[in-house]
């Protein structure tokens, strides 16, 4: 974040403090994009992650008087975002979810074929709209492949992947974030990556093009 | 990974740092050393470098563009200081269940008659018993209580909880419940009787009179049991008998089950001829408490292996493969009750579930495990007014006659939070839900008047 948009944010989060809504409308604006992907990673279910936004938002607007500004507002945000997601997730493990919600025919076989990872996500982006066509599919299926592997990640392992390589995080920030120790951010790191690379060990070619 | 070398174990947790780029000095060149001569952790460096890169090409999804508006209308509908944890809590706390006629009728039997003639004094026997209410079976007055064994057979059915329609609307989001209001406990529905069972129940008098080691003669029952501490568990010969007996008449006034022979150990199985007729008799007809959830699943006591053993199998009644808690369920989950748990053993059934989403660990309270078994030692110490936590649920699921299902261990954060938070509204949705209600000062109060002229 740039120097002006730090102060706008500032000057946003005084007022949203002060009960401006309007100012809270205008965080709500430069934040929804990060925690809707936040929300995105943890539950795995973009009809969650748009709820987990609404109930982040609304959580930070009566929570915004207890922000002292100790820590930078995102992190705060991200926290609460954090809060929610998992809730959501832990939710989304409870419902019985039918056999089609589910890629992977075996809970022991994490990352399906590539093969069978079905079309394009309606929700995500195309790798790249300038690309040919074989290589935007490709470049969508690997895709496919990297956030089903993350979603398949414990929790906790999930977490840090998603904020430190995904949504680019300090070691610091994420370990504010999640309550932790920077050392445990970095040994969870470690493993989660070393977990991803496990799941995903059949598919490195794919990954490597 | 544990094949590898002990030098490439202990290093390879420093190889996504490498693979980053993010360390130095020593470690580095400790480890460039080693991947110079171990082709093993180069190949593994490799890999690790092409999935980091990989995720940091990740792009993020963009945000839908209705999001925005909805989010502000959303905070300009229900922005309010947060004094209490919203409903999720108390979605992510427990999945509540109805269970069987059977297993009230047990449930409440043992209630009835262990309450007063064990000296168990609970949390909510000692509230009743403060209160006036007649939750010890003692003979209902015109307007008292009415007990299980009182009941005409078929009166007693499934508590039936009601209909979730979405999460905001299906519990109250704050909850400090009102002194003199308990209404809850019309929640108890006594139309939907499922398929009676035929169960037979033995209880021990292996224990004698002193019972095991660690149980006090006036041992709290699994009111005070507390982390690792036994309650009180398998009776002296008398008592057996008078459990005999009550039991007996609660199942002839029922039609529920009927009661065995005492046998060497304490135990609920199936038995035999209602085995071989029924391979799967319905112990439980449970359904979600989930509010998003309206699969009904069923709960099966099914005999084991050995003749004391017995599982429980859970499966949708259609047979329809389901995925259930993140775990795979094609076709049942079960969960081995060894010999004698029932009856000396845990209150509650640790599971836990493998699936694509990780680990989760539950904890499965049975009303009549919580009335005949003690609370599990390995529930931790988290505490609700005094009482473990593990206790409450034991207790709630003993007398609602609910199947309760808990997210654990229960030392987990989220209990922690739940503690630091507001214990007392999470457990006044769950309360609502079982039917409870709760009194001004949190405690949980169940009214059984309700059950006479309804």
């Amino acid at each position: 974040m740039n120097q002006a948009n730090s102060a706008r944010t500032s000057r946003l989060v005084t007022r949203a403090r002060g009960g401006d809504r309007e100012a809270f409308d205008g965080l709500v604006e430069l934040y929804a994009p990060q925690v809707y992907n936040l929300s995105l990673r943890i539950t795995g279910s973009p009809e969650e992650a748009e709820d987990c936004v609404q109930e982040t938002f609304v959580r930070a607007f009566g929570a915004m008087r207890s922000f002292r500004g100790e820590a930078a507002f995102f992190t705060w945000l991200y926290r609460v975002a954090l809060n929610v997601a998992r809730d959501a997730a832990r939710r989304r493990t409870h419902r019985p979810l039918l056999i089609s919600e589910l890629a992977g025919p075996d809970p022991q076989v994490p990352v399906p074929d590539v093969a069978d990872t079905g079309p394009p996500s309606v929700h995500g982006p195309l790798a790249d709209p300038s690309a040919r066509p074989e290589e935007a599919l490709v470049a969508e299926r690997r895709r496919q492949l990297l956030l089903r592997a993350i979603s398949s990640l414990p929790p906790h392992h999930r977490e840090v992947i998603v904020l430190y390589d995904l949504q680019g995080l300090s070691y610091e920030q994420v370990a504010r974030v999640t309550n932790t120790r920077v050392g445990t951010v970095k040994s969870r790191l470690s493993r989660a990556r070393l977990a991803l690379k496990d799941r995903l060990a059949p598919y490195l070619d794919l990954l490597r093009s | 990974m544990s094949s590898l070398p002990r030098e490439c174990a202990k290093l390879r947790e420093r190889l996504p740092e490498l693979a980053e780029g993010v360390l130095g000095g020593r470690d580095r060149a400790h480890l460039e050393g080693h991947l110079a001569s171990c082709p093993r952790c180069a190949a593994e460096l490799a890999g690790l470098r092409v999935v980091v890169s990989a995720l940091r090409a990740i792009s993020p999804d963009p945000l839908p563009a209705h999001l925005l508006g909805s989010v502000r209308r959303e905070v300009a509908a229900r922005a309010r200081p947060i004094a209490r944890p919203p409903v999720q809590h108390w979605a992510r706390l427990v999945l509540a269940s109805s269970a069987a006629a059977v297993v009230l009728a047990m449930a409440l039997a043992f209630y009835f008659t262990q309450g007063a003639e064990k000296g168990v004094h609970s949390m909510f026997a000692r509230q009743a018993d403060q209160r006036g209410l007649a939750l010890q079976g003692k003979p209902p007055a015109e307007s008292a209580p009415v007990s299980v064994a009182q009941l005409p057979a078929g009166a007693l059915a499934a508590p039936r909880l009601p209909a979730p329609q979405s999460r905001e609307q299906s519990l109250p989001r704050t909850g400090k419940p009102q002194a003199g209001k308990r209404s809850g406990g019309d929640r108890v529905s006594r139309t939907e009787t499922p398929p009676q069972p035929v169960l037979e129940a033995a209880f021990s008098d292996r224990a004698g009179p002193q019972g095991p080691p660690g149980v006090g003669a006036g041992g709290g029952g699994a009111g005070r049991g507390g982390a690792g501490r036994p309650c009180r568990q398998s009776p002296g010969a008398n008592q057996s008998k008078v459990h005999h007996d009550k039991l007996e008449r609660a199942g002839a006034a029922t039609g529920a089950f009927r009661v065995g022979a005492v046998g060497p150990e304490a135990r609920l199985r199936a038995s035999g001829e209602a085995a071989a007729a029924k391979p799967t008799p319905a112990l439980a007809r449970a359904r979600l408490g989930m509010v998003n959830a309206t699969r009904q699943l069923t709960i099966t006591l099914a005999p084991g292996a050995a003749a004391e053993d017995a599982s429980l199998v859970i499966q949708q009644p259609d047979g329809h493969p389901v995925l259930l808690w993140g775990g795979r369920l094609t076709e049942a989950v079960t969960v081995p009750i060894p010999a004698g748990s029932l009856g000396s053993g845990p209150a509650c059934i640790p599971l836990t579930v493998e699936s694509q989403l990780g680990r989760s660990q539950y904890l499965l309270f049975l009303p009549v495990l919580s009335r005949l078994g003690q609370t599990a030692p390995s529930l931790p110490a988290m505490k609700y007014n005094g009482e473990p936590l593990g206790s409450v649920f034991a207790q709630l699921s003993a007398l609602s006659g609910l199947v309760l299902l808990v997210e654990g261990p229960l030392d987990q954060p989220v209990y922690g939070e739940l503690s630091a938070e507001d214990p007392s509204a999470a457990l006044t949705r769950l309360a609502a839900v079982a039917g409870f209600e709760m009194d001004s000062e949190g405690e949980i109060l169940r009214t059984l008047t309700r059950t006479k002229g309804d």
